[in-house]
Parts: C-alpha cells; sequence; structure tokens
C-alpha cells in the first residue's frame, strides 16, 4: 500500500485524491505553497501579502510595545484568522475537533504573539530571551505544573506547524543554493548518521539488547528523531514498548540541545553558517534544531564576535537535517526491515518489504519545501541583486518569510506543551546509556565536520 | 426447523467483500490499533516532536495479540477481520 493506494480497514480501495488529504505533511505542502502562490500572485500584480503578514518590529520601552500592536492589532486579528483557517481546515481532515482545535490554536497563537514581541525587544539577546528558547520553556512550565484539560491539547500540533514552516522556508532559499550545498550536507550528514547509528547499536546490543530496540534507537539517534524511530520501528515490527522507549530518548537530548549547541556555539564563536551545520547534524528532531537553530542566527549582529547571518544559521540547519538526513529515512526503514526479516529472530509474523517502503514513508513535506524553492527562483529570474533587495524581498520575500517565523513560534511553544518532563524517568539505563554514547560520538564528529573538514564552506554559507 | 432457519440466517448474514491483497493484512484486522489520536496517547513523547500524522509512519499500527508496533501491510495466521467480529476490540483513545 501507498498513501495513493491504501485501504479501508475492510480491505477495500480507497480513492488515490483522499492520500493527498489524508496526512498532516500533505496539508503543510497544501497550506504552504498556497501562502507562496497567493503571494507571487498579488507581487505580479503590484500588490504584496505584507499586510497580512504582520510582525512586531523592533522595540526599546514596553508602551513603544504596546503602541506598536495597538496600530496593528486588526492585522494580528486577521493573521489569527488566516491560520485558524487553514491549520483548522487541515485538522478536520485528519480528524481532530474543531470545536477543540479552535480554543487551542487561539491559546497558542495568543501566546506567540507575546513571544514574538518579547523576542524584538532589544535587549532580549542581552537576557538570552529568544523566542524559541522563551517559548520551550514557559510550554514546560505550564504543561508539567498545570493540570491541562484534554480538549486543550488538539491545537498542540508541533510537526503540522514545523512543517508548513519549512515549506514556506523553501520560499526564502534558492534552488540554485540548495544544488549547491546539498552534496555537502548530504555526505557530512551520512558520515555522522552512519557512526552514530553503527555506535548506538554496537552498544545496545553489547548491554544485551534487543536487535530491533537496538536499531529503533540507533534510526532515533542518527536520522531524523522521532519520525526516524516511528518508521522503523513500524518496518522492523518492534516491540511496542521500543518506540516510546527510543521517542522518550529523543525527545530528551533534543530538549537539552536546544539549550546546549546555540550556548557552546556562541561560547567558542562560530559563524552562523558553521553553527547551523553543527545543529542540522547534531540535534535529534526537525523542530527542536530550528529553535536551536533560530536561536543562534538571532544572535547574528546581536552578539559581539558571531559573524554571519541570521538566516544562514536557519538555511545550514534545514540542508543538513531535511536534505542530508530526514529525505533518507525510507532508504533506513527498507534496509533494516530487510535485515530484520532475513537475519534477525522470526516473530511469527509476515512482513511485505519492497521498495514501495521508500515513497511510503518519504517525509513527503520536503516536496513541498523544493517546490517553493523553485517556484521564488523562478520569478527571481532575471532580477538584478540591488533590484532583488528593492522590490522583491520587501514585497515578496520577507512576507513569506514573517509567515514562517509565525508557524516556528507556534511550533516552540507546543514543543514545550507537549513535551512532559516526567515520561524521561520511565526509560531504562541500558537504553539511555546505548543512547547517550551516540549522542556524546555524534556531537563531537558533527562539530569536527562542521568546525575543521567542511568549516570554510560552511563558514561563507550565505553571504 | 429452528435450526435451519438459523442456518439460513446464517448463510444469508452480510459479509463485508474483502479485496484479496488486504484481506489478511493486519489494516483490515480487528486487533490492529492504527487510529493516529490512539498511537498519540499509547506512545509517549509521539506528540512532542514527532506525529502519528505523519508520512513516515505510513499506516503502523499496534497489534493487541503480538504486542508489536507494525506495518499495516503484515499478516498472521491470527488475524480476524474486523467487520465480521461481533465487537471490535481495538481500545479508544480516552
Amino acid at each position: 500500500m501507498s498513501e495513493f493506494q491504501t485501504a479501508k480497514a475492510d480491505g477495500a480501495p480507497v480513492p488515490a485524491w483522499k492520500g493527498l488529504f489524508a496526512k498532516e505533511d500533505w496539508w503543510a505542502i497544501w497550506i504552504g505553497l498556497g501562502l507562496v502562490l497567493v503571494a507571487v500572485a498579488l507581487f505580479a500584480s503590484g500588490s504584496s501579502i505584507k499586510w497580512l503578514a504582520v510582525s512586531p518590529q523592533k522595540w526599546s520601552h514596553l508602551p513603544e510595545a504596546f503602541a506598536q500592536y495597538g496600530q496593528h492589532a486588526g492585522q494580528y486579528f486577521a493573521l489569527f484568522i488566516l491560520w485558524a483557517v487553514l491549520f483548522g481546515l487541515g485538522s478536520v481532515s485528519l480528524g481532530i475537533r474543531l470545536t477543540e482545535f479552535l480554543p487551542s490554536f487561539a491559546f497558542v497563537f495568543v501566546v506567540s504573539v507575546i513571544l514574538y514581541f518579547i523576542g524584538q525587544w532589544d535587549q532580549a539577546s542581552k537576557y538570552s530571551l529568544e523566542p524559541p528558547l522563551v517559548g520551550l520553556g514557559l510550554g514546560l512550565l505550564i504543561s508539567n505544573t498545570i493540570p491541562l484539560p484534554k480538549w486543550l491539547e488538539a491545537g498542540f500540533r508541533v510537526e503540522f506547524y514545523i512543517k508548513t514552516g519549512i515549506v514556506l522556508l523553501g520560499a526564502g532559499l534558492p534552488f540554485t543554493l540548495i544544488i549547491w550545498a546539498g552534496p555537502v550536507a548530504i555526505v557530512q550528514a551520512a558520515i555522522v548518521s552512519l557512526v552514530t547509528f553503527g555506535v548506538i547499536y554496537f552498544v545496545a546490543t553489547k548491554l544485551g539488547l534487543d536487535r530491533r530496540l537496538a536499531a529503533t534507537l540507533g534510526t532515533g539517534g542518527a536520522v531524523c528523531g522521532v519520525s526516524g524511530a516511528i518508521a522503523v520501528a513500524g518496518a522492523i515490527g518492534a516491540k511496542k514498548e521500543h518506540a516510546p522507549i527510543a521517542i522518550t530518548l529523543v525527545v530528551f537530548w533534543a530538549v537539552v540541545m536546544i539549550f546546549l549547541l546555540p550556548i557552546v556555539s556562541r561560547a567558542l564563536q562560530l559563524p552562523t553558517g558553521v553553527a547551523g551545520a553543527w545543529i542540522g547534524t547534531s540535534e535529534f528532531a526537525d523542530a527542536a534544531g530550528f529553535a536551536a537553530a533560530q536561536t543562534y542566527g538571532g544572535y547574528a549582529g546581536n552578539v559581539p564576535g558571531i559573524s554571519g547571518t541570521a538566516d544562514a544559521a536557519v538555511n545550514a540547519f534545514t540542508l543538513m537535517k531535511v536534505i542530508g538526513r530526514d529525505i533518507w529515512i525510507g532508504i533506513w526503514a527498507l534496509v533494516l526491515s530487510i535485515i530484520a526479516t532475513t537475519r534477525w529472530e522470526s516473530t511469527g509474523i509476515q512482513s511485505k518489504t519492497g521498495a514501495g517502503e521508500i515513497w511510503r514513508r518519504f517525509p513527503k513535506f520536503v516536496i513541498g519545501f523544493l517546490i517553493a524553492s523553485a517556484i521564488i527562483t523562478i520569478v527571481s529570474r532575471g532580477y538584478s541583486y540591488a533590484d532583488y533587495r528593492k522590490s522583491l524581498t520587501p514585497a515578496l520575500i520577507a512576507p513569506i518569510q514573517a509567515l514562517r517565523v509565525w508557524a516556528f513560534t507556534f511550533t516552540f511553544f507546543s514543543i514545550g506543551l507537549t513535551t512532559r518532563i516526567r515520561d524521561f524517568a520511565g526509560v531504562g539505563p541500558k537504553p539511555f546509556y546505548a543512547f547517550t554514547v551516540g549522542v556524546v560520538v555524534n556531537v563531537v564528529l558533527g562539530y569536527l565536520l562542521s568546525t575543521q573538514v567542511f568549516g570554510s564552506f560552511w563558514s561563507t554559507f550565505g553571504q | 426447523l429452528a435450526s435451519s432457519a438459523s442456518l439460513l440466517r446464517l448463510l444469508l448474514k452480510p459479509r463485508p467483500a474483502l479485496a484479496p491483497a488486504a484481506a489478511r493484512s493486519c489494516a483490515s484486522c480487528v486487533n490492529f490499533c492504527d487510529a493516529p489520536a490512539l498511537l498519540e496517547s499509547r506512545i509517549q513523547g509521539l506528540r512532542s516532536m514527532g506525529s502519528a500524522h505523519s508520512s513516515v509512519r505510513a499506516g503502523d499500527g499496534i497489534c493487541l495479540i503480538h504486542d508489536r508496533y507494525l506495518a499495516a501491510d503484515c499478516s498472521c495466521s491470527s488475524h480476524e477481520p474486523k467487520l465480521m467480529s461481533p465487537m471490535r476490540r481495538v481500545p479508544t483513545a480516552a
């Protein structure tokens, strides 16, 4: 079965078009590309979506922030309606009740507005008040101290928001840059992925853990975090407790890295492109990585000694994580399912292993990311650099990127709101040791590759 | 006469038409839990930095017989069609 040829419970085939609305990856594509196409259409007709893509500007004193909000309150309300309609449509299609999603999303949106304003305070970097860190910290505080009603969780859709944000991010990344830097990202990520997987798998099996658990842990640490763990657990027929163990460890270390990687990078005064590549190599989840990369990007121009642009950190991270690691999950799942079927102990279950696994588990939102990049690259063709900066950036690129930052802000707050610290205690010591050894190797190797082997490439990336 | 009537009722009882390829797969088994809401409630941490609605999950779910997390196109000898069972055993997310 594929997403286009799935089956109902009774085995009857489901129409192919329904598969295009059955997963949040596809909804992220429709929402992200829809916004990009509307932006392009308005730009072509001499207009722009910038009225709708409102975002706070720098402020120094609190009354300035209130005055700024007062002037644009109508735009913020319109922006809320836009996101509520788009994400609401997607959520209903995914089986989430609109009556639960809307109030929950309203809560996420209101807090995100506050977070975004805090991030625009001109002293924010001085006090480490970057929106990703504040959002994550606030979300953790709320979800771990206040018993939230179940219905309120309907709008905490981390993956839905981050995938939509990544599609929008594609509009700010020239396709030529993806072609140019993509191979370097793939080589670096492949080295780290293979070594990290090998280390975790080796240590886990030496500690006596089940090979399917070892593989699930290894993929979670080496490829794409929670997505990697859940994809491979299904492909190899892991025990039902294996995926939660791997996912809990991924989430734990991903949260630690959100804080640790920017702090260490800042102490080492790494250029933003280098830090982005390192975060892309050594973070464990897309959402967590974007939080770390955006935090570090925010230091550019605000913290002395850190060269590069804010976009370089996010773009280098995206190439490394999405192009270098995420898109290969189907191949990992296929290879491991073949090994599990032919080499490991039988489970008494017959599995149909085939090349279709690669497409079935392919993270489809990446297609939207690439198409968005291609659309803007085509639109900007023929513009000189000066014209690009003068007309295209303010009327087309910047508003799309503002929408992307909103989607990311919803993500960062939602990560905190869905992370339960008490869950971390339920993981046994052996999985923890095996995964942690892999984390150490991953971080050290990622640092060496980003700063030494490919350092000159990433330090000039995006300039 | 009564046994003939019950036999007739049994024969005339509507049964779901199963497509050959999917008829014995986990996707059509009553013991297979693949509802996203259920998976997100059972697999701790899944909603935090992942999702049961993502493409990478494909149609995977939890098998209540084998206690394994399986692809939807797996099969085994314990297969029990969903619509032919008197009641669904699959628990709800709540």
